[in-house]
């Protein structure tokens, strides 16, 4: 078993004090990665293994630099032996310099912090509290047959931690890329051609979701095209929450307008698509792409002209599982 | 390629731009699917196969009695066979996105229209036949006793089924229209719809589903009253469960 406080352990906290809006997680990400084999993101809050950290308080102010630069709010760094010792440094760092190093073991430091920060329910605080237990060392020196007889077994692992014992590693992110080449046979020159390569390209690397693939959302959509004279050029966008068709074609367009510049023909192309959660019906639209999802465009758009736009409608979910009706689909008139 | 080949495909090619996907069909041993599921399996059984593609059905029926439940579940057979696209003619804006999906309608994959009146859905209905792009259409709904207190519209919905039923072969769309009427299985004569329908299906609710203080469905007996490609008469009873919002 690990013992309280093990040195060879060491895991930094990064805390944003308020939410970080969707697209700027993944370029932080990325960045911290840089700083750290392993990097794991748990709203609101990021995990960073800082075994090779070496002069800690400087590796600390980098880290928090690289976070500050990326992240639109505050940002604070617990670095401890444990993820909720260091979770509970970064919540208690102050202001300036904005990271608090826990140096010693972590039961130690944790002692005569208030039972406050444990994850213990209301009710459960009340009654220590009643029992005239303020800190969490004095919570930690309970035995565990007491602590599951007066508030359940469920507080026993908040009586692990505070005790020293989270054997909770970070778990670095898993590459989640799909990806389609193409490589022409003679240098592809005209833009129509090339958009509807990425299209094919794009459709073939949603192939790779895991089933269902609608159950997903992708987060990045990144282009790569090696030109005629051997330069390589990269292009990136964020994928919105529910891209509809055409707005794949108007984002691949432009990225590819982007990519080619001065009209140089490209020798190869290829499409990434960059990390992905589970959001069931977010981006359903992005799988309806095909010649029939075409013909019903051009035939509702015929419908809408002749007649009006209003006795067209289109369905849409918004979120299969949200707790009101009236948030779970909806009807929109026929927009171009 | 030999040129004889060519030619055969060109003029294959020609006579389906002009006259629809249906209009002509090579000679193959391999039988190609002729009926549209209707997702109920004893539905499917008493229909021999289902809804015929490329013909109109009927669903009469009055209040709940399943007419809506298995006209979108064929829609939702529709979509899954080749992900096609269906449509759904609201007339009455009462269209349920819930039960749609319920029934395993794609709703991406699903066109509503809302016509101002009778009139104006016959007409929108026509054009979207007309546009070939569709494999379903639930027509929701026609109403008897305004049939046939008004002529005007009685004639309009004789001519607009007229014109259909060519279309529809040529496109192997299938249309289900839902009827209401208070007596189903003995609909009023006078109604265009008996002699252009190739199915009709009469709904009648039976009993009420509980469990307990919940209704938790309903039982209906459903009355094939028509079926050009089988034999008709046959009764069934199915049994429509209704979900929890």
């Amino acid at each position: 078993m690990k013992q309280p406080g093990n040195p060879s352990q060491r895991i930094a906290c990064l805390l944003f004090l308020h939410r970080l809006p969707e697209p700027e997680c993944e370029p932080l990400l990325d960045a911290l990665g840089a700083h750290s084999p392993a990097v794991e993101w748990e709203d609101p809050a990021c995990y960073l293994d800082a075994r090779l950290a070496g002069d800690e308080p400087l590796w600390s102010c980098t880290v928090l630099e690289a976070a500050l630069a990326r992240a639109s709010t505050e940002v604070r760094l617990g670095l401890a032996g444990t993820k909720f010792a260091a979770w509970v440094a970064a919540q208690t760092a102050p202001a300036d310099p904005g990271y608090q190093l826990v140096a010693g073991p972590d039961q130690a430091y944790l002692a005569p912090l208030p039972i406050r920060w444990l994850p213990l329910p209301a009710e459960a605080q009340r009654r220590l509290r009643l029992l005239g237990l303020r800190t969490i060392g004095q919570f930690a020196a309970l035995r565990e047959r007491q602590v599951a007889e007066q508030l359940g077994p469920e507080s026993l692992l908040a009586h692990r931690w505070a005790r020293g014992l989270d054997e909770r590693p970070v778990l670095g992110r898993a590459p989640q890329v799909l990806e389609a080449h193409h490589e022409f046979e003679v240098p592809e020159p005209r833009h129509e051609a090339l958009l509807e390569t990425a299209l094919r390209l794009f459709g073939r690397a949603l192939q790779g979701l895991p089933a269902p693939r609608e159950a997903w959302a992708i987060q990045r959509i990144s282009l790569t095209a090696t030109l005629d004279d051997g330069a390589v050029r990269q292009a990136s966008a964020w994928l919105g929450s529910i891209p509809a068709p055409r707005a794949i074609q108007a984002l691949l367009h432009g990225l590819l307008a982007q990519l080619k510049g001065n009209g140089a023909g490209v020798g190869e192309l290829g499409v990434r698509l960059i990390g992905w959660k589970p959001v069931v019906g977010r981006q359903l639209a992005l799988f309806a792409y095909s010649e029939t999802r075409t013909r019903l465009e051009q035939a509702l758009e015929q419908l809408a002209q002749k007649h009006t736009p209003a006795c067209v409608i289109q369905a849409s979910t918004l979120d299969a599982s949200a707790p009101l009706p009236a948030e779970r689909y909806c009807l929109t008139e026929y927009q171009r | 390629m030999r040129r004889e080949q060519r030619a055969l495909e060109q003029a294959v090619a020609t006579i389906r731009l002009h006259h629809g996907p249906g209009a002509i069909r090579k000679a193959s041993n391999q039988r190609r699917a002729t009926t549209l599921p209707s997702g109920f399996p004893a539905l499917d059984e008493a229909l021999a196969g289902g809804f015929p593609l490329g013909k109109l059905g009927e669903l009469l029926g009055y209040g709940t009695a399943g007419q809506f439940t298995v006209a979108a579940s064929a829609l939702a057979q529709a979509q899954q066979a080749g992900r096609m696209v269906a449509c759904y003619v609201d007339t009455g804006a009462t269209i349920d996105l819930e039960a749609l999906a319920r029934c395993g309608v794609r709703l991406d994959l699903l066109a509503i229209l809302r016509p101002h009146s009778f009139l104006h859905a016959l007409a929108m209905t026509d054009d979207l036949l007309r546009s070939g792009s569709f494999a379903a259409v639930a027509f929701d709904r026609l109403d008897d006793q305004h049939l046939l207190a008004n002529p005007e519209a009685l004639q309009a919905l004789e001519r607009a089924l007229r014109a259909w039923v060519p279309l529809l072969s040529r496109s192997l769309a299938t249309v289900l229209l839902i009827t209401t009427t208070a007596w189903p299985e003995a609909p009023p004569q006078g109604l265009p719809l008996s002699a252009f329908a190739s199915v009709r299906l009469a709904f009648r609710r039976q009993a009420w589903l509980v469990r307990g203080p919940r209704v938790v469905g309903f039982e209906s007996r459903v009355t094939v009253l028509k079926n050009r490609q089988g034999p008709a008469g046959h009764s069934i009873t199915i049994r429509f469960p209704v979900d929890a919002a």
